[in-house]
């Protein structure tokens, strides 16, 4: 955690890129790092929980922790939004997958949030261990889509495997006022090494409605109905 | 939109979209690789070098204004031409506005048979498309707020 603490807090005194600007580049690599740190300390955290944990609990801990830790976001500081902190945590079941657990990690930066999802495994040794990590990668850009609009697994096939689906939109940037969205969406498989899930599919799409984005997952299909196809 | 998924591959499957109206705009929207699985092969050269054009191009604009017009150009009604006149207020396709004529195949499912700017002959009175059209999935299918991140 020390290691995160010293990414984040010169993550912190970086320079706040304007909204039209260009990220600065040492930017996304300690970013990277932040997360990695992160990752590494939630799976160790989680590893022991037990195996019927209750998430809403397991949640509260791990921010207490993590606001203990100064890695927080200061919410008196809503306007700022410098890299290096994050805006919260979530933790929650899987409908039907009692041996999964799934954490999203919000991560604060200029056009908030910059979402990380991460899907842990109950094994046969009785731990929890990191099935599939996914995060933003594209810092081209102070905008992007990086929040997370959905994250699901779709039910067992007939050899007992899924797959992750999970949806980005555009995140809350200062200085715009479009109600005109794009989604990035994704299809994951497990890969060999859980930060490396295998993209089965990896495309984007115009999006109209923060309010209504439908979907479906099938053993082998994923269906999306959402207004504003253009 | 709907994809069929394999151990490694995703392919976009029907229904493309619920409408006609819908059906031009994705076509457009995809890549010629796929949209031309849904297009008349006699005419894929012509429709390829009109997708072409269209293409990445933020939608269709400049050749397209929002309201899409339709017209039936078949007495079953399944041989449908769509334009989006450019025209503010719209009140119908004008000469120099594209014409996409779309053949409805099934539920559902339709077929890009041509585009270009001359009217498929025997079509009805252009009318504008005002309607949300039909969902393909139940609003308690709505994700939209499921993700949920606390930070207190």
């Amino acid at each position: 955690m020390a290691h995160a603490q010293g990414l984040s807090r010169d993550l912190r005194a970086a320079p706040v890129p304007s909204p039209i600007g260009t990220i600065d580049p040492s930017i996304p690599p300690a970013l990277a790092g932040l997360k990695h740190d992160i990752r590494n300390w939630l799976t160790s955290k989680i590893a022991t929980s037990p195996a019927d944990t209750d998430p809403a609990s397991l949640e509260e801990a791990l921010l207490t922790e993590i606001k203990k830790a100064d890695l927080l976001a200061d919410p008196k500081d809503h306007e700022l939004h410098p890299f290096g902190t994050m805006l919260g945590l979530g933790i929650s079941d899987v409908p039907a997958e009692p041996r999964l657990l799934r954490a999203v990690v919000s991560y604060d930066g200029l056009c908030p949030p910059d979402d990380s999802v991460l899907y842990f495994e109950r094994r046969a040794d009785d731990a929890w261990h990191l099935l599939l990590n996914f995060d933003n990668t594209d810092f081209e850009n102070p905008w992007g889509d990086r929040a997370l609009l959905y994250a699901g697994i779709s039910p067992r096939d007939d050899r007992g495997r899924f797959f992750a689906f999970i949806v980005r939109t555009r995140s809350y940037c200062p200085e715009s006022g479009s109600v005109w969205n794009s989604i990035n969406y994704h299809v994951l498989r497990r890969g060999l090494d859980p930060e490396s899930p295998q993209v089965v599919l990896s495309a984007e799409h115009e999006y109209h409605e923060e309010q209504d984005f439908r979907v479906l997952l099938g053993r082998d299909s994923v269906t999306m109905d959402f207004p504003g196809h253009v | 939109m709907k994809y069929a998924i394999s151990d490694s591959t995703a392919l976009q499957i029907e229904p493309i979209a619920l409408t006609a109206e819908g059906f031009v705009e994705e076509w457009i929207a995809l890549p010629w690789w796929s949209a031309s699985d849904w297009s008349n092969p006699k005419n894929g050269t012509s429709l390829g070098d009109w997708h072409a054009q269209l293409h990445g191009k933020d939608g269709g604009q400049p050749f397209f204004g929002d309201l899409p017009f339709r017209q039936t150009c078949s007495p079953d009604r399944k041989l449908i031409q769509i334009s989006f006149p450019a025209d503010y207020p719209p009140t119908g396709p004008k000469s120099e506005d594209i014409l996409f004529l779309v053949r409805e195949v099934g539920p559902h499912l339709f077929r890009m048979v041509n585009i270009g700017r001359s009217s498929a002959d025997g079509c009805s009175k252009p009318v504008a498309d005002e309607t949300q059209g039909e969902r393909l999935l139940p609003e308690s299918m709505n994700r939209a707020k499921d993700v949920l991140v606390r930070s207190h």
